[in-house]
């Protein structure tokens, strides 16, 4: 075969492509380790050769395949199969920072830090991830050393920290901003405790305001002590809403319906406030934990319980009881367990972390200790949750009416753990969490994704030279530069491949201003860059929302 | 004189040393094997590095698996002057075997990529940056057709033994490939 000019060019690029991956070697090492793999004290080749040697392999081998078979159906008889490994991925709060890591502790890293030029007490309260794992949504507010008042935001960061959206808080207390995404990812809704304005906000996943939901007015009184919890359906259709106005007890829980059409009541049988709810993973059914609202730390809050109930409101059923509150966390992913955090018989005085068998056929067991309620299930159960250590359940608030207020004066550092319900000490996967922040865990991607380290770098290469030509080409006096370029997994490709988005922001300059002139040309506009399966520039495209977002200049 | 068994040019034809060599690591001889990877491991990763689509660490570990596999089976090689084409042939198997099973495996993790590094004239960066991608376009059968051929240098009867087809019918397939990378590069 011989080369054409084309194929002389194709092979230089292949081969300066190969080269490019070769790295050094040790020959005797990698002979050494390869010998190892065989050539042992048992090395069976030349008796299997024989025929007598393949006959005694052969009754040996349908031997240790009837003692294997026997042992698989004991070990199935009389034990679980152990839970795989989980793939989600934590992001917690520390000293007001936002990091990520692996579930099993590894690839601890800072993701955002809080912004130095806000003011000293103003951090990250908390993070919630998006369910496509895409994006994060996150609390800024004072960090745990505020004051009522004080300004909250909710930010919307792509999953590398980009900003995407922020969303003002009005007028919250010294608690939250509750907030969550819908099951489908398109909203978020916020709840600002004693807010004075629409106490249930929805935005979209940029952060923008889409409609404010309105929390019946008989029930939502204007007192100080008001604060609310809520859940989302699994459709994304509704939001059940719990909370107290803290002046009278109410049993009432709400469902609000995302439209703006209205909402329903619902009661639990017990006549403590309806405190905390939570949707079960089918739709039918929510758990209510209630308390006779004085804090979620105060002694004489009891007595606690936990609901569990249809979603009219009928066949409800108790299944648990106790001296507090009950911060009801969230149902397994089959639907069977309920956790929740509360005063637990046991529990030796401290918040304890307690499973209870949704259908009440069990009674609820004490699994470890917790400091707040937010609890975590992973993909194959397992219970991720947070401890704050030697923190009592009911001492050290000066005002019992804030939880926050006595965690922060306690100012002890909280630890993110994993604990399988099934038996085994919990570990540790963060530890010096900020106690008062939310944490959260991403769902396992439903996506493959394997993008090269490389993959927007060169996207910008491309981008940028393109962009470029395509100026030079129109005006002839500008010069546009790719500055920047940092990449996201895109799990929304509808082929199923390896996605990233890459945001490239474009500083253009005329001619009159060149490089080292001393002034730096303004970025004109982020641009998205869709790379697929590391091929960049195959799919350029404009995010209509996400163009021209305002970019601090680096 | 296992050491220097493939320095040994002046006193043996090539295709004797690559007998001896062969033979003795056959039988076992760590030092053989060592003399096979020192001459043929960097062939095999950079055939690797083109049908894993310029993934490098990919690359490396489909030569791991493949050395253990030439190991076992050394002995069955028949001829021992095809040694490097059936190197070659097993690691881009390797090769094509991960990138199967890396397509199930879950991986997200993405670094901020740094355009300064870029170390060479943009223009440059840009042609290689479109072949690379046009590269990687390619299904892994396509990949390893052309760096069995324009990186390891077989030729058409190598290339045909390798794949499994006939010498004609990887001769039209590679017309037909290197014709559509044309196209797409824009390479008149």
């Amino acid at each position: 075969m011989t080369e054409s000019g084309f194929e002389a060019r194709l092979a230089r690029g292949l081969r300066e492509m190969a080269d490019d991956g070769t790295r050094p070697f040790d020959a005797r090492a990698v002979a050494e380790a390869v010998a190892a793999t065989r050539r042992g004290p048992f090395d069976l080749g030349p008796w299997l050769a024989t025929r007598g040697g393949r006959r005694w392999f052969a009754f040996a081998a349908a031997a240790l395949l009837l003692a294997g078979l026997l042992g698989l159906a004991l070990a199935l008889a009389g034990s679980r199969s152990p839970r795989p490994a989980d793939t989600g991925r934590l992001a917690f709060v520390r000293n007001g920072d936002i990091w990520i890591a692996n579930l099993d502790g590894t690839g601890a890293r800072i993701l955002v830090a809080r912004d130095p030029k806000e003011a000293e007490s103003l951090g990250y309260m908390g993070v919630q991830w998006s369910p496509d794992g895409s994006r994060l949504a996150a609390a800024i507010g004072p960090n745990g050393s505020g004051q009522a008042g004080e300004p909250r935001r909710i930010a919307i960061l792509t999953v590398a920290g980009t900003p995407i959206g922020t969303f003002n808080v009005e007028a919250a207390g010294d608690v939250g901003p509750e907030f969550a995404w819908s099951a489908d990812g398109n909203h978020l809704a916020v709840l600002a405790p004693e807010a004075t304005g629409g106490p249930l906000w929805l935005l979209d996943r940029e952060g923008r305001l889409e409609r404010t939901l309105e929390i019946p007015r008989s029930y939502r009184a204007d007192m100080p002590m008001t604060d609310f919890w809520f859940s989302w359906s699994p459709d994304s259709r509704s939001i059940a809403v719990g909370g107290c106005p803290c002046s009278s007890e109410d049993n009432r829980a709400w469902i609000i319906a995302v439209d703006g059409s209205g909402a329903r009541e619902i009661r639990t049988p017990g006549k403590g406030n309806a405190l905390f709810v939570a949707w079960s993973p089918d739709g039918t059914r929510l758990a209510i934990g209630s308390g006779k609202w004085l804090g979620p730390v105060a002694p004489d809050a009891g007595p606690g319980e936990l609901w569990v109930m249809n979603v009219d409101g009928g066949s409800a059923r108790r299944l648990a009881t106790s001296v507090g509150p009950l911060f009801v966390s969230g149902w397994s992913p089959d639907g069977t367990w309920i956790a929740y955090g509360g005063p637990a018989e046991g529990s030796d005085g401290m918040l304890g972390l307690v499973l209870v068998r949704a259908d009440g056929s069990r009674e609820p067991v004490l699994v470890g200790a917790v400091g707040q309620g937010t609890v975590r299930w992973t993909e194959h159960e397992r219970l991720v949750y947070l401890v704050e250590p030697n923190r009592p359940c009911c001492a050290g608030s000066e005002n019992p009416g804030s939880a926050y207020a006595a965690l922060k004066d306690l100012q002890a550092l909280g630890s993110v753990m994993v604990l399988d319900p099934a038996g085994g000490p919990p570990t540790l996967v963060a530890d010096r969490v900020d106690p008062y922040a939310v944490f959260d865990l991403s769902k396992p991607p439903t996506k493959a994704y394997q993008l090269t380290p490389d993959a927007c770098a060169s996207a910008a290469v491309v981008y940028s030279g393109r962009v470029a030509g395509s100026f030079l080409t129109t005006i002839g006096a500008i010069r546009a530069m790719a500055l920047f370029a940092q990449g996201d997994p895109w799990p929304g490709d509808p082929a199923d491949r390896a996605a990233a988005l890459c945001y490239i922001d474009v500083q253009v300059a005329t001619v009159s201003a060149p490089p080292g002139s001393g002034t730096s040309p303004p970025i004109l506009a982020r641009d998205i860059l869709v790379v697929i399966d590391g091929q960049p520039g195959i799919n350029l495209m404009k995010a209509g929302p996400r163009d021209n977002v305002p970019v601090v200049a680096p | 004189m296992a050491e220097h068994l493939f320095g040994m040019r002046d006193t043996l034809a090539a295709d004797d040393i690559a007998s001896v060599v062969v033979a003795r690591a056959a039988s076992g001889d760590v030092r053989a094997l060592e003399q096979i990877v020192s001459r043929y491991h960097d062939d095999m990763t950079r055939v690797c590095v083109v049908v894993c689509g310029g993934d490098a660490d990919l690359a490396q570990d489909a030569v791991q698996s493949a050395w253990p596999i030439v190991w076992r089976k050394l002995d069955t090689l028949r001829e021992a002057a095809r040694l490097r084409p059936w190197l070659l042939t097993v690691a881009a198997n390797e090769a094509r075997q991960l990138l199967r099973q890396r397509r199930r495996r879950v991986v997200v993790e993405l670094d901020v990529a740094d355009l300064g590094s870029s170390r060479h004239d943009p223009a440059d960066s840009i042609r290689s940056v479109d072949l690379r991608a046009a590269v990687r376009r390619l299904d892994p059968e396509e990949r390893t057709l052309l760096a069995l051929r324009y990186v390891a240098g077989f030729d058409s009867f190598e290339l045909g033994s390798a794949m499994g087809m006939s010498p004609s019918g990887v001769r039209s397939r590679l017309e037909r490939l290197t014709a559509r990378l044309r196209r797409e590069l824009d390479d008149d």
